[in-house]
């Protein structure tokens, strides 16, 4: 038993000395030559765009990228705002619309003013209004079907078909950006009565409401559902990395609301100036490449998805981008409570 | 009369072998023999926990050795005397009489006579886990002779108990089973039992029938 | 004076997450009761329906179990742990690619609960009934009791402890589920903790997600408090196996019935993970990169979260020393994994490895060591304290009595406890994203690839995690001879 405990020990301490001192190779690097980089599981993961595009950053900057996972951006902005000036973090990225409307009071944030000309389609215009939060990617919503979806589908009120009951994944406008951004369709679609209407006949109709974008669509993808509220870019993934032609996005009459993904520098960064190096960086048309392949969303800089199945993507008729004001989203979001309050 | 016929167990190295044995009908049959030479798993085989191919094993003219536990109409007091602890004495008893379907006005007039004669009168209705060893081992008792066995089977059932009480006990014992007539195998390894019954004895010695033996 | 000293220690621990929310935020009364009577009635719907249908199939089905031959019954008793100890992502996959559709809502979460604890009510009731019953099945049996008889009359009032203390414990694991009515909820099945969840990551109402919190830890405590009482079984042990006419022939069927749903239905997603669409994944270069340091981190997050519980369960061992009582630890069972997390990430700088994993293994064992505690360790403790009270009257220390006496006597449930700490801990993802902790361990990638388009690529990650922990286990076990017999 002695001998046992004294090699699980000496294989621990060997473990832990290694792992505390293992060298990546770059040396003793200053707080200058070093960037924090907020940023979701999905986008610094390796499958995402974060390792590739750290690469390429590091080698043409020399400044060493470290990629700090978030669960929530709100989570990450309160924290910096409670440690101020201690505060680690330089850029923080997955930040959408919402986001910026509701948390982004909590912290002051650097001013970007980046030269790039984005050639920007003309329903994204309206990101150029701040000056703080800077986009590098987006994608219309919809709702993501199989081939086979035998109901025809080409408005919101069609959703309240009784053949589609019990069939459909909506995310929690709450938790999920992608549900939030459900209710600014119907609102910008509908009267506000109407809308309250529709949403209230909607309910019951659902499958369910999932508190997450991956939590619906994993029911979509084990059939538990036959259609899900998802990125119009979804099916091009199922295409590219699975070879599976089956799935599509449904064209709705109604405008599509979109999704905008920002990056802003706190003001608490050390590193402000390389913050702003990488935020202008992922505006460039290899950055934006990148981004495009591996999160699945339409890149910011027009041109660069020519030659690629993003191209072939219909871009449906989107509703114009604009920051939302927080008390709509508020309004918006009572309503919703209140109709699933009642409902259970 | 119980009468075990061609017996012939393999367990690991050891050999249990009784080709041919009778016990005395209403009477209290010794079986006797040093530790490891088969008492136990003689006991075992007769209760019905381990099985033995090709035997017989009569009772009352009932070839019982294929048959499950609970049809071989056994009474059997245990080492440590296996009362359901959260019972009562009483209730021990009651249940058992009950299984057995004995439980009616002669049977209850016959187990308030024993109450009295085995002087249980003080713990009829304390739990079985609060009585002493004396108590538990006359509560086993009874809870075997009011079953209505056809063989009754007592598993050294005075070894947990001190000089003075393991008196009493065999005393008991043998006023009780004289009084009904049950034909009863005593397993003991005891010197003392083996004088105080008196009666016929079965010694195995290492798996097999001694030639001493007085049946 | 040591004694209140030890236990002042304990408490502190494990109320701290409230004492850290409190210092950041300061109350602002706004709360909805309506919100708060639903998720309470949720919260009891799922607790009492899973405990009672989970334990009454669990008591029919248990001495089933106990009709097979020691080696198999064994084996038989530790796969019938895997369901509770897998994480519930497993679970509720598993479930949704047996029941199509799935009852999304209150139904499904329960049916996902039971799924989740009918074996382990199973297994420890086969364990208790073996060492409760020993021979009185037998004497049962001779005597002619019948089925119904020795189940009403015999069995259930010996066991009856050993129920209302799975009932407990089923009822509070229930309650305090985040993950599972989190997704297969559907939005109906909001409980107290997901209310815990929504105050701090919807609405941004700290202090409301404390006195939700509060609510839950209240009545969590009072039920523990109150029927999880201090009980040292007799072991009634004995070699010979439990008789089949006291087994009803249909819980061979359930018994086997369940291990297959959860056998078939694993292997089928694994199968579906494995197949050509998804095979792709195993040749992308991360792909083993990231295992290889996702497994390096989970060896040393669980070295970090032995130590602490090491700590704890030392205090707690000078508390039986000292002849103290240790009931108060029920009031801290099942902390709300949301509050303490974010509790801990509010306190711990994010940049620190060393403090990372600290923090980690801090909130590992703030949520989850007085029920491994009282679910492993304390029964087994409590039958040697008369051993504790010799070594007292022969003075010897401690330490010494620790050493020499205790530890080699609990190797068998201590090499248990840690294989239960090993999955727990390689698979652990839900206190790492809470607390920011910034640690990718193989739990922490298998969620990654959850929360992007790769369910599949969770799947492969999850075999990969139960094969570390079956040759971990099997290994570590065979070393220190812990399937030997004793």
């Amino acid at each position: 038993m002695k001998h046992f405990l004294g090699f699980v020990s000496v294989i621990f301490l060997s473990l832990t000395l290694l792992y505390l001192y293992k060298d990546d190779g770059t040396g003793h690097i200053s707080d200058s030559m070093s960037l924090k980089v907020y940023g979701s599981s999905s986008f610094i993961g390796s499958w995402g765009p974060g390792p590739a595009l750290k690469e390429i950053f590091e080698k043409q900057n020399g400044i060493k990228v470290t990629y700090l996972e978030m669960a929530d951006p709100s989570l990450v902005i309160q924290k910096i705002s409670f440690e101020g000036k201690q505060a680690v973090g330089d850029v923080i990225l997955s930040i959408d619309q919402y986001d910026v409307a509701r948390i982004s009071d909590k912290l002051a944030w650097k001013i970007i003013d980046i030269k790039n000309d984005l050639k920007l389609n003309s329903q994204l215009s309206g990101i150029y209004k701040n000056e703080y939060f800077k986009p590098y990617d987006w994608s219309p919503l919809s709702f993501v079907a199989r081939n086979q979806l035998e109901v025809s589908i080409e408005k919101l009120d069609d959703l309240l078909k009784p053949e589609l009951k019990g069939r459909i994944a909506l995310e929690d406008p709450r938790t999920s950006s992608p549900g939030l951004n459900f209710l600014s369709w119907v609102f910008k679609n509908k009267s506000p009565a109407d809308a309250e209407i529709f949403l209230k006949r909607l309910i019951p109709q659902l499958h369910s409401v999932s508190p997450s974008w991956s939590a619906a669509y994993g029911l979509f993808k084990n059939k538990q559902v036959d259609i899900v509220l998802s990125y119009v870019t979804s099916p091009i993934y199922h295409l590219v990395e699975e070879n599976d032609p089956h799935f599509k996005s449904l064209e709705f009459k109604e405008e599509h609301p979109i999704q905008v993904e920002f990056a802003a520098v706190p003001d608490t960064c050390q590193n402000c100036e390389a913050g702003i190096k990488f935020v202008e960086f992922l505006q460039t048309a290899e950055a934006q490449r990148i981004i495009m392949e591996k999160n699945y969303m339409f890149p910011i800089k027009k041109n660069v998805q020519e030659g690629t199945a993003f191209d072939g993507v219909k871009i449906f008729k989107t509703i114009p981008f604009q920051f939302e004001n927080k008390d709509t989203l508020q309004k918006w979001l009572n309503i919703w409570s209140e109709l699933r309050n009642n409902e259970s | 009369m119980a009468h075990i016929k061609n017996l012939d167990y393999n367990i690991g190295t050891f050999r249990l072998k009784i080709p041919d044995l009778k016990f005395q009908e209403n009477e209290i049959n010794l079986i006797v023999g040093p530790s490891g030479s088969g008492k136990t798993t003689l006991f075992n085989l007769i209760i019905g926990t381990i099985h033995a191919p090709n035997w017989s094993l009569m009772i009352s003219g009932e070839d019982v050795a294929h048959k499950e536990m609970n049809e071989r109409y056994l009474g059997v007091v245990f080492q440590n005397y296996e009362l359901f602890p959260h019972l009562t004495a009483f209730d021990n008893i009651k249940l058992i009489m009950q299984a057995r379907h004995n439980y009616n006005s002669v049977s209850l007039q016959k187990l308030m006579y024993y109450k009295e004669l085995l002087n249980l009168e003080k713990c009829w209705n304390t739990l079985a886990a609060e009585l002493s060893g004396g108590e538990k081992q006359r509560i086993a008792l009874l809870r075997a002779v009011m079953s209505k066995p056809k063989l009754l089977l007592l598993d050294e059932p005075f070894s947990a108990l001190d000089e003075n009480n393991r008196i009493e006990a065999r005393r008991i014992v043998k006023e009780v089973l004289r009084d009904l007539k049950i034909t009863t195998l005593l397993i003991t390894h005891d010197q003392g039992d083996q004088s105080f019954f008196n009666g016929p004895i079965v010694k195995l010695i290492d798996g097999s029938l001694a030639t001493e033996n007085c049946l | 004076m040591k004694v209140k000293f030890v236990k002042l220690i304990l408490a502190l621990y494990f109320i701290s997450p409230v004492l850290i929310i409190a210092y950041y935020f300061k109350y602002q009364a706004d709360e909805s009761l309506k919100e708060i009577v639903v998720a309470v009635q949720n919260s009891l719907y799922h607790g009492f329906v899973t405990s009672v249908l989970a334990l009454s199939v669990g008591f029919l089905v248990a001495p089933s179990v106990l009709v097979f031959r020691k080696k198999i019954r064994l084996i038989l008793q530790y796969l019938l742990l895997v369901p509770i100890y897998l994480p519930s992502l497993f679970v509720i996959l598993i479930a949704l690619s047996l029941f199509n559709p799935f009852p999304m809502g209150n139904n499904g979460v329960v049916i996902v609960l039971i799924m989740i604890h009918l074996g382990y009510v199973i297994s420890l009731l086969s364990v208790q009934i073996e060492h409760q019953i020993g021979s009185l099945a037998h004497v049962s049996l001779i005597y002619n009791l019948s089925k119904w008889n020795f189940l009403k009359n015999i069995l259930f009032p010996q066991i009856k402890s050993t129920l209302a203390f799975l009932f407990v414990i089923i009822f509070v694991n229930s309650i305090t589920a985040f993950t599972i009515p989190f997704i297969l909820g559907g939005g109906r099945g909001r409980n107290l903790e997901i209310l815990i969840y929504e105050k701090i990551f919807v609405d941004y109402k700290w202090f409301s997600a404390i006195l939700i919190c509060v609510i839950q830890q209240i009545s969590i405590s009072t039920m523990t408090y109150f029927f999880i009482k201090k009980e040292v079984f007799k072991k009634n042990y004995s070699e010979v196996t439990y008789p089949f006419q006291y087994v009803f022939k249909l819980s061979y069927f359930m018994l086997f019935g369940y291990l297959g749903v959860f056998g078939f239905g694993y292997i089928k997603l694994a199968l579906n993970a494995f197949s050509h669409k998804y095979i792709g994944l195993l040749y992308e270069k991360y792909f083993y990169s990231d295992i290889y340091y996702s497994f390096l981190n989970s060896i040393v997050l669980f070295f970090s979260n032995i130590i602490i519980f090491s700590f704890l369960f030392l205090l707690v061992l000078y508390l039986l020393w000292c002849n103290a009582k240790t009931r108060f630890l029920s009031l801290f069972m099942n902390s709300s994994v949301v509050l303490v997390g974010v509790a801990y990430y509010f306190l711990f700088p994010i940049q620190n490895l060393f403090l990372n994993i600290l923090k980690i293994s801090i909130i590992f064992n703030i949520v989850y060591f007085v029920t491994l505690y009282k679910s492993v360790l304390e029964k087994p403790i409590l039958q040697l304290k008369s051993q504790i009270l010799v070594s007292q009257i022969y003075n010897l220390n401690f330490v010494y009595c620790l050493k020499v006496i205790l530890l080699p006597q609990l190797k068998k449930v201590l090499f248990y406890l840690g294989s239960v700490l090993f999955l727990m801990t390689i698979s652990e993802f839900a206190i790492i994203k809470v607390s920011g902790a910034n640690l990718s361990t193989l739990g922490i990638l298998m969620a990654s690839y959850l929360s992007s388009y790769r369910l599949e690529g969770a799947f492969i990650i999850s075999v990969v995690i139960l094969l570390i922990w079956l040759i971990f286990s099997g290994l570590i076990g065979v070393l220190i001879g812990a399937y030997k017999k004793s």
